[in-house]
């Protein structure tokens, strides 16, 4: 018998390679299908018409996914980013994906539970989700509130009211809850329990249109017609409140970057002066501007003040300069830009701007009164004077214009009417330190020596850091 | 003497009480089919496809548009078509040749011929809906067109020719109307008339909430009031301000006209688009009271309220009593305000089946309808989207009108205010997804059910023959003619009693969405083949009685002819 001759040790080593070979092949392709699988098994909304931040958010939390594709937190920040877009049948998707991953995490459950009844769900479905969601957070008030309401368009109130007892339980005061249960009473026909559910509630907040329309209809079912009519006329004044106080949707209404969103977002941290949280909204909605509708001065100059704010002077004026190279004559954008420049000490090119700004918006007081303190230290007075009395024309109770207009007659050493006008800004602000000081001065100069001495001994005890001491002792002499 | 019209296929059906007899029809013309209702647009004739016009720039009147009608023109007895279109000149209200609603008469059963310029009734306003009502009673039907813009009247000048008479009638308004109505509101025998108007709109860029271009909605303009005016014999007269109406703006879309308190005196429902609806109580001195708000009939059960867009007013849980159901928003449920007399309207929409089902549509144009003539109404829901939506599939409409297409709705009625979700059996009217708008219902081949008229938005028309299966049930139809006014007793109620069941409806040509219908009660009788009793109570307030009226038959039942 033949024995076949050792194979050479490279020709031994092949098969083992090839072997090697195909098992890496293997894996490759089980890998890429897994990837390919895993792919398709994340939601993927991304549109082109769809503006460029909430192409990125979404794109940008998908792909968190698919990088992680075990974590219930990235599976769940998708979710609500396509939830905050209204995205629902992606955000439930999501959601469904995080829930599996982490399924104590009440977010998920309750999100879930809130997409599938804006979906319009099976009541079964939509009241399990909602029980399941509050078997992870029982003592969350709008999560028992928002089933109520569920509950309330499946048409089983009963059920309803129960819900609301039950966030009432854990928040006697929480208006909205008063109000469901209210509402929903009348339509089980306990009028006198509606009544007291919504005095109640109109009590904790009688800004509310929508209870005040439901205490009208109460009180035509309790056969009080005139006071029927009347709460109907008051509804009608006043707005309705849906925004439900719940911190978990509200976190998640962040993440909504659309204009509308972010305009709005922004507005209101505007209104508070929360310039650092206006900050991001801002800058967002001027790209999308820039992207869907051209470039937008106001815009650029509602981010130049926020920055401003923030104390990035370099970067506001850049964007005022854009501003102003689109529109010229954008009054707000005028209006700010001087700002800067008076801010940065530039008084000559502030009273430039506002100058220009005036001559587009000659109605304006502000702008008036600015330019007429910023010619004032430039040596303008004339100009200075024309302003200020052109402001007090528009806007005289103004004690800030006053006491410029005031400290510059005195400069003109017209000290009688700048007398005149230091007491008018005292009127209207007798605690004004820098008022007295100046008034006390111009008495002083037409030799009112027991007048000046008063307002300086005012100014001093309001304000002990101002040059009074040499006045005084020289008045008291 | 008032002509009287409709005699469908088989000639002078109708049978009118009191003075001629008529013929019967075989019922169950008909075999039922996989679905309940058969499109026989294009074996009829009806070729009409509506163009909105659009060029990407999200006009809001291209999706507001494409009410229909149906009405007997001539009146030679059968109905004819009318379906609205849009034109090309948005963002301006001006006459485009190109754009052309467009009539359609009915030669022969189920074929139909375009007569649009050969009836006087070209109109290249852009369109939105239209009204039908006998303004000068002469015995013929007139018709309102809607638009953005203001409104048409074309004067019926008798043998189904039209004159444009907007000008002397002094009906035209303005700004954006939408729906419109003819009800005699102060009982003086001349129908007045109710416009709804919706909002100032001027382009305006919109985003939906993925930030994409998008229509806007109604609050993103001021609302208009609506418009009222008062029928002096034949010309109107504006009485919006002095009649109360134009003190509330509300982004007006759907109207339906009834005596929704039973005090004699028509009262005026209005469903408003994003703002609580108006129920404008009749005083009976000519002069208006929005009383919804304390009638529970202006706000959703949560006290929101919704955009409200069609509506019907029909005794849907068989308490004899009218009650009203209003079409909504994608994410929104449609409602079903149930009218329970002195305590008011009661949002029964949870109860009723009609909510949740509803959520993930747009409804417009809706239907109150006995499908399987057992003795109680149904509901068909013509919808269609008006923002960005998740696609529906099969959603096949060119451009990106796939985004907006939804499937309608089709609801049968269980009896005691329940509703059962019956739209996969709905047949050409639920199959297909599209932009659905206006919807109108009559009998067009005198079988005693009702067929339906759909128009849709960059889409072709459609008339569904209703083949739904009628298990031997019997039918009967009543209309309600006024031999002084000659014509319709639009706003008179009809309550039957047949095989021990009572049944109520009241006519009335205009509900659903920017459409009209015949003023006709269309009534299933189940098994009973005769209507014992029917008592009518016309519009001046008369109450008659007409006795043992024969089943599957029409009837036309005169005033003054019934017993007390």
């Amino acid at each position: 018998m033949s024995v076949p001759a050792p194979l050479p040790a490279r020709r031994r080593w092949l098969p083992l390679g090839l072997a090697g070979l195909a098992l890496a092949v293997g894996l490759l392709a089980w890998w890429r299908g897994s990837a390919t699988s895993l792919a398709a098994a994340v939601p993927d909304p991304v549109t082109p018409e769809m503006a460029a931040p909430v192409r990125r958010a979404l794109a940008s939390a998908r792909e968190a996914v698919l990088a992680a594709p075990d974590s219930g937190s990235a599976w769940g920040a998708l979710a609500e980013v396509c939830d905050a877009h209204h995205l629902y049948p992606e955000a439930e998707q999501a959601y469904r994906g995080a829930a599996a991953r982490e399924p104590g995490e009440f977010r998920w459950a309750y999100g879930l539970a809130v997409v599938r009844d804006f979906q319009g769900a099976a009541a079964e479905e939509v009241s399990g989700l909602f029980d399941a969601a509050l078997g992870l957070a029982p003592r969350y008030p709008p999560a028992r509130l928002r089933l109520g309401d569920a509950l309330v368009r499946q048409g089983r109130l009963a059920e309803a009211c129960a819900a609301y007892e039950q966030a009432l339980a854990l928040d006697p005061e929480f208006a909205l809850a008063h109000r469901g249960l209210g509402q929903t009473r009348l339509a089980l026909d306990d009028v006198p329990g509606a009544l007291a559910a919504l005095e109640r509630a109109r009590e904790l907040d009688p800004t509310d249109g929508v209870t005040a329309s439901s205490l009208a209809q109460a009180l035509q079912r309790a056969g009080e017609p005139e006071r029927a009519g009347e709460a109907a006329a008051r509804a009608r004044e006043l707005e309705p409140v849906f925004a439900v106080p719940d911190p978990v949707r509200f976190a998640l209404e962040a993440r909504n970057v659309t204009p509308l969103a972010c305009d709005r977002r922004a507005r209101e941290h505007e209104a508070r002066g929360e310039w650092s949280a206006a900050r991001p909204d801002l800058e967002r909605l001027l790209e999308m501007s820039v992207e869907m509708q051209g470039d937008d001065p106001a815009l650029r100059t509602r981010l130049a003040r926020a920055l401003v704010a923030l104390g990035e002077h370099e970067r506001a004026a850049a964007e005022l300069a854009r501003a102003l190279e689109l529109a010229p004559d954008h009054v707000a954008a005028l209006t700010e830009a001087a700002g800067l420049a008076q801010a940065r000490g530039d008084l000559a090119r502030a009273a430039e701007l506002y100058r220009r700004a005036t001559v587009r918006a000659p109605e304006s007081a502000l702008l008036w009164k600015r330019l007429g303190a910023c010619l004032g230290p430039l040596g303008d007075l004339p100009g200075a004077l024309a302003a200020f009395e052109r402001a007090a024309g528009l806007a005289p109770a103004d004690a800030e214009l006053l006491h410029n207009w005031g400290t510059a007659l005195a400069r003109a050493e017209r000290h009688a009417e700048a007398c005149e006008r230091l007491r008018g800004a005292l009127a209207l602000e007798p605690d004004s330190a820098g008022a007295h000081l100046s008034l006390g001065a111009s008495l002083a100069l037409l030799g009112r020596r027991a007048e000046a001495l008063q307002h300086y001994e005012r100014a001093a005890a309001l304000d002990p850091t101002l040059p009074t001491a040499e006045a005084l002792a020289e008045l008291r002499r | 003497m008032a002509r009287i019209p409709w005699s469908w296929s088989c000639g002078a059906c109708w049978v009118v009480v009191g003075l001629v007899a008529g013929c019967s029809r075989e019922v169950g013309a008909h075999a039922a089919e996989a679905g309940w209702f058969t499109d026989v647009s294009t074996a009829a004739g009806l070729g009409f496809v509506h163009a909105s016009g659009a060029r990407g720039q999200h006009h809001m009147p291209e999706v507001m548009g494409g009410g229909v009608a149906l009405f007997d023109a001539e009146p030679d007895g059968d109905l004819d078509l009318y379906c609205v279109n849009g034109n090309g000149k948005l963002p301006a209200a001006e006459r485009d040749p190109a754009g052309a609603s467009a009539f359609y008469r009915q030669e022969a059963p189920w074929r139909f011929i375009e007569a649009t310029r050969e009836a006087g009734l070209a109109d290249g306003l852009y369109g939105m809906g239209a009204a039908v009502g006998d303004v000068d009673n002469d015995g013929d039907e007139d018709l309102l067109v809607t638009h953005f813009g203001p409104s048409t009247l074309f004067r019926n000048q008798g043998g189904g020719r039209f004159v444009d008479d907007t000008a002397r009638a002094g009906c035209a308004g303005g700004g954006w109307s939408s729906s419109a109505a003819f009800l005699d509101l102060e009982r003086d025998g001349f129908l007045d008339l109710f416009v709804t108007r919706y909002v100032e709109w001027q382009p305006k860029d919109c985003f939906d909430q993925a930030g994409r271009p998008d229509y806007c909605g109604p609050k993103a303009f001021p609302p208009l009031h609506d418009l009222l005016f008062r029928n002096d014999g034949g010309s109107f007269q504006d009485v919006s301000r002095a009649a109360g109406v134009a003190a509330l703006a509300a982004a007006g879309l759907g109207v339906v006209c009834a005596d929704l308190d039973q005090d004699g005196w028509q009262d005026v429902y209005v469903a408003n688009d994003a703002y609580a609806n108006h129920l404008w109580h009749n005083r009976g001195d000519g002069t208006l009271a929005e009383e919804a708000l304390q009638r529970g009939a202006a706000l959703n059960l949560s006290g929101q309220p919704q955009a409200g867009m069609g509506v019907v007013a029909a005794d849907l849980d068989g308490d004899l009593a009218v009650d009203l159901f209003v079409t909504h928003l994608r994410e929104e449920t449609n409602a079903f305000y149930r009218n329970r007399g002195a305590q008011g309207f009661l949002d029964a929409t949870g109860a009723s089946g009609l909510g949740p089902a509803s959520m993930p549509w747009t409804g417009f144009g809706v239907a109150a309808l006995d499908l399987e003539l057992d003795g109680d109404l149904d509901l068909a829901i013509a919808n269609g989207a008006v923002f960005h939506r998740p696609r529906v599939p099969g959603a096949e409409l060119p451009g990106p009108w796939a985004d907006y297409a939804e499937t309608s709705l089709l609801f049968r009625n269980e009896g005691g205010g329940r509703f059962a979700d019956a739209s996969a059996r709905g047949g050409a009217l639920t199959a297909r997804p599209a932009l659905a708008r206006g919807l109108a219902a009559g009998d067009v081949d005198g079988d005693g059910d009702l067929d339906l008229l759909v128009g849709r938005i960059e889409d072709r028309a459609s008339l569904l023959r209703n083949d739904a299966p009628r298990d031997g049930h019997h039918w009967i139809a009543l209309r309600c003619v006024h031999p002084a006014w000659r014509r319709d007793a639009l706003g008179a109620r009809v309550e039957i009693s047949a095989g021990g069941k009572r049944q109520v409806q009241v006519l009335a040509s205009s509900w659903s969405y920017a459409s009209s219908s015949p003023p006709v009660a269309s009534f299933g009788l189940g098994a009973a083949a005769e209507v014992e009793e029917c008592l009518v109570t016309w519009p001046d307030g008369r109450r008659e009685r007409f006795l043992a009226l024969e089943a599957d038959r029409a009837h036309v039942l005169l005033h003054g002819t019934g017993g007390e």
